[in-house]
């Protein structure tokens, strides 16, 4: 056959089903662009050497690989989807005498023509939106990133990426000709689809497991620890999920039309056995669609959340705006630090408040009897006294707890397998003490006389560390310098070292603001492919209802009613498994908080706040994919 | 009793390009209320246009429909549903029946559409059901029964709001001889009981049952058989007058 010929057939196949194929082509292209703004910026100089960058830069490309397979599994979802609209005419093609032969030679030239188009769509669309992402990564990590024009390597890791998705699509298509008979393929829809039958133990297991999942997700308290609980609540929900639309949903309808007075009723009569009937093909691709909603949502409102409280993690995570910290023999270049910063700090127009200076030292060791080691800061008492204007004595054997959760109870402490008396707990040190609750690990604050017996066991005196804990007071960015430029100076001396708040907050800030827009770009791809299973599922109702709104117009239906049913049915069809996701969502709040707790955000207003944000965000948008798919579900029924 | 007439009715349509195809011409006849009338033509000779244009589901171009005294035309659009119930009754060739209902549901349809209550619902079907032989087979679902059940609960649904007109689009096209028999036997007893029917087909025998027989060719009608009682035999004559139809093409 001639080679010409081929390709207007290809051309013209792909046109005439340009309904079918323009989704799956966009979704492609959306793909595509996404996977190279990822792997372009992964490539980016300047976000290779800043803090916190190479965290950035893995969890991008994690993202890129997860949102990639995602996406192989939707594209061969909507291909199936297509074939299926398509079979009729292969079969018409092979009774006119193509050979499968020939028939796999033109789908493999429609394959690369949508492979091709949507790879130099894709990529160029994501040199564009390179460009902007840049810019906006940029502005929110508040570090200027290069951004390439054009990256080769990206485009190279794009096209192989992707032709390899495209042959695994194509190899899967070969397989479905391969399988089918002229005749079947000749076939038009499947007439006469059993009513499903009212699974009530399936519905009554969907319940259980949706409230024990929800009321596990309640009683996780550390998601480190209680991780097999959280993975069985995600277990248990997904299932319920599945479980609602294939049971409850059917249970529900049929409840409704044995009561005569709600179904032999105009405006439910259609609706309900519409529904009842269409339950049994679309329970899966509501479900799916219900948990893929909840997977982007909870996706989107992690990472907002995360973004949003860099301030809430910092302030947790420092209670000073500069610590220095130096071993105690190492006092002549604390010195001369401190010496630079009694200099420069007019330079910056800032002022230093609330100073602490003390000496301690941080040791492990099992102190509460329990068999764990316990990290803990000696505090020597005469800092103490010191610190707090107090005068008490302690004697040998006995010390002071920093109050906590767990130290409030504690009479006695043991190291050496001696025990000290806890003479009292204070209930704060006027040091930083944040790392008292830190969710790593907790750490016990000790006071104890620096020749006492507690202290020489771990040979305090020897490895005094000295620590002075300041805050800054001033404009922001002359903070932020000024910390920069202690903790230079702190370099160049050697053997002193400073943390400072604003610059943990930098890589904070690159830490998640990468976070935050890979969140994004998963929740997009996520909501695209949610979109695109939409919009496929209620154009193949299309086709099958259209014969349906034919013969009720003909027994009596006006167009206005037919209007509306179409309306309330679609209605339902969407918003049904955005319900779901919302309830989920607004259930799984709660594991979300204690999950990013973990990385010291441990603000509810914050998630709850994203929550509703992304809520709204995904609303809109699927509103505006039902709005399109109405109207070309509406097309096909010729309404 | 004149119950439908169609005068000069025309219709055209535009195509694609803008060229315009006349699919009737120039149709003219009257029914008289309980009269059962078949209507013969080629595929393509415009007897599917004129049964949409009798079942109000297309506009004419030229000419008028008056329904009992109503014309077509001056139905507001938002009533024509309504009309249609209340006034037709439609058989098909594949049934239409729907497969999300239980028979008993397909034949209530037009009556929920017209908010009868279940209680007056169930009393117009008992009658029904009784003289359709389908008692047994309501709970049923349309996949669940055979062709010649189908189209007797089709004939149900038609049936139930008591319609002035039956539309018959080729009844018997989809059923086996003896199904086919049966629902012209059932016909037959509906037009001795006074109901009015219009059957569009194909089918010699069927159109042999009918009272008059219309045939149409090129978008008019072409001629009439008239029986002088519903006894006489006139498939013979059927068959003259298609011969004829066709002899006449083949000298042209």
């Amino acid at each position: 056959m001639n080679k010409k010929l081929y390709v207007k057939l290809a051309v013209t196949n792909i046109k005439n089903n340009s309904l079918m194929f323009l989704p799956y082509l966009f979704t492609c292209v959306v793909v595509i662009a996404l996977f190279y703004t990822i792997n372009s910026l992964v490539n980016d100089h300047a976000l290779k050497t800043i803090s916190g960058g190479n965290f950035t830069i893995d969890v991008m490309k994690f993202g890129s690989i997860l949102f990639t397979v995602l996406s192989l599994f939707f594209l061969l979802y909507a291909n199936s989807f297509i074939f299926k609209k398509r079979k009729k005419e292969i079969g018409l093609y092979n009774l006119l005498g193509l050979e499968k032969k020939h028939i796999r030679k033109l789908l493999i030239l429609e394959s690369s023509l949508l492979a091709f188009f949507s790879m130099l769509v894709g990529i160029a669309i994501g040199l564009v939106f390179n460009q902007v992402v840049g810019i906006m990564m940029s502005a929110m990590m508040k570090v200027p990133l290069t951004v390439s024009i054009i990256s080769l390597s990206a485009i190279i890791k794009t096209v192989v990426t992707f032709m390899i998705v495209f042959m695994i699509i194509h190899v899967f298509n070969l397989k479905q000709i391969h399988s089918v008979r002229v005749i079947e393929l000749m076939k038009g829809a499947q007439i006469g689809e059993r009513e499903p039958k009212a699974k009530l133990f399936l519905a009554m297991l969907g319940s259980i497991l949706l409230i024990a999942g929800y009321l596990l997700s309640f009683s996780v308290k550390d998601p480190k620890l209680d991780l097999a609980e959280i993975i069985t609540a995600i277990v248990f929900v997904v299932a319920a999920t599945y479980l609602l639309f294939i049971a409850v949903s059917i249970v529900l309808l049929k409840i409704l039309r044995k009561k005569d007075g709600i179904y032999y009723n105009k405006s439910n009569f259609t609706l309900i056995s519409t529904m009842l009937y269409r339950m049994k093909q679309n329970a899966v691709g509501l479900s799916n669609i219900a948990v893929l909603s909840t997977a982007t949502l909870i996706v989107l409102t992690t990472t907002i959340s995360l973004y949003l409280g860099v301030n809430t993690m910092l302030n947790n995570s420092f209670q000073f705006d500069v610590s220095i910290t130096n071993p105690a023999e190492n006092v002549s270049e604390q010195q001369q630090l401190q010496a630079f910063i009694d200099k420069t700090k007019a330079r910056y127009d800032v002022e230093i408040t609330k100073a602490a200076s003390y000496q301690g030292g941080q040791f492990a060791a099992d102190l509460t009897g329990d068999g764990k080691d316990d990290f803990f800061l000696i505090l020597p008492l005469v800092d103490f006294n010191k610190l707090t204007n107090e005068n008490i004595s302690l004697a040998s054997d006995e010390v002071m707890l920093l109050k906590d959760k767990e130290s409030a109870t504690l009479q006695s402490i043991s190291l050496d397998n001696k025990s000290f008396q806890v003479k009292a707990t204070v209930d704060e040190l006027p040091i930083d003490t944040s790392l008292a609750d830190n969710t790593d690990a907790n750490w016990m604050y000790v006071i104890a006389p620096l020749t006492g017996e507690f202290a020489q066991i771990v040979d305090l005196e020897n490895s005094l560390t000295m620590y002075q804990d300041f805050n800054v007071q001033g404009d922001t960015n002359a903070i932020n310098d000024f910390s920069h430029a202690v903790s230079e100076k702190a370099q160049a001396i050697g053997n002193v070292d400073v943390e400072a708040k604003s610059i943990y907050k930098e890589s904070l800030l690159v830490r998640f603001g990468g976070l935050l827009f890979l969140g994004i770009f998963i929740s997009v791809v996520l909501f695209v492919e949610t979109a695109l299973m939409i919009f496929y599922k209620q154009i193949s109702e299309g086709f099958d209802d259209r014969n349906r709104f034919a013969i009720m117009k003909k027994v009596g239906m006006s167009d206005k009613e037919i209007l509306q049913t179409i309306k309330k049915q679609t209605l339902i069809m969407f918003f049904a498994p955005l319900t779901v996701a919302l309830v989920h969502l607004g259930a799984g709040l709660p594991l979300v908080t204690k999950i990013i707790g973990i990385a010291a955000m441990d603000n509810w207003l914050v998630v709850v706040g994203s929550g509703i944000f992304a809520a709204i965000i995904f609303t809109v948008i699927y509103g505006v994919t039902y709005i399109f798919t109405e109207k070309n579900y509406k097309k096909i029924v010729k309404y | 009793m004149e119950i439908l007439k169609v005068q000069n009715v025309k219709k055209v349509y535009q195509s694609r390009r803008g060229a315009s195809v006349e699919a009737l011409v120039d149709i003219s006849f009257t029914v008289n209320k309980g009269e059962y009338i078949a209507i013969m033509g080629e595929s393509g000779s415009g007897k599917s246009t004129l049964l949409n244009i009798l079942a109000s589901l297309d506009d004419v171009t030229e000419g008028e429909v008056k329904l009992e005294g109503v014309n077509y035309q001056n139905i507001e659009n938002d009533q024509l549903a309504a009309f249609r119930r209340k006034h037709l009754g439609f058989v098909f060739q594949d049934f239409n029946l729907l497969d999300q209902f239980s028979l008993k549901d397909n034949i209530f349809l037009p009556l929920v559409l017209a908010d009868v209550s279940l209680k007056e619902m169930n009393a117009k079907l008992k009658g029904l059901a009784g003289i359709l032989g389908i008692e047994h087979i309501l709970e049923k679902y349309p996949y669940e029964v055979s062709g010649g059940q189908q189209q007797r609960a089709a004939v149900a649904r038609a049936l139930i709001t008591a319609p002035s007109l039956i539309l018959a689009d080729e009844p018997t096209g989809a059923l086996d001889s003896r199904s086919a028999q049966e629902l012209l036997d059932l016909f037959a007893k509906l037009h001795r009981a006074g109901q009015t029917i219009i059957m569009v087909t194909h089918s010699v025998h069927a159109a042999s049952k009918a009272g008059r027989v219309l045939f149409i060719k090129d978008g008019k009608i072409n001629s009439e058989i008239h029986k002088t009682n519903m006894d006489e035999d006139i498939t013979q004559q059927i068959f003259e007058m298609q011969s004829a139809a066709v002899a006449k093409r083949s000298t042209v």
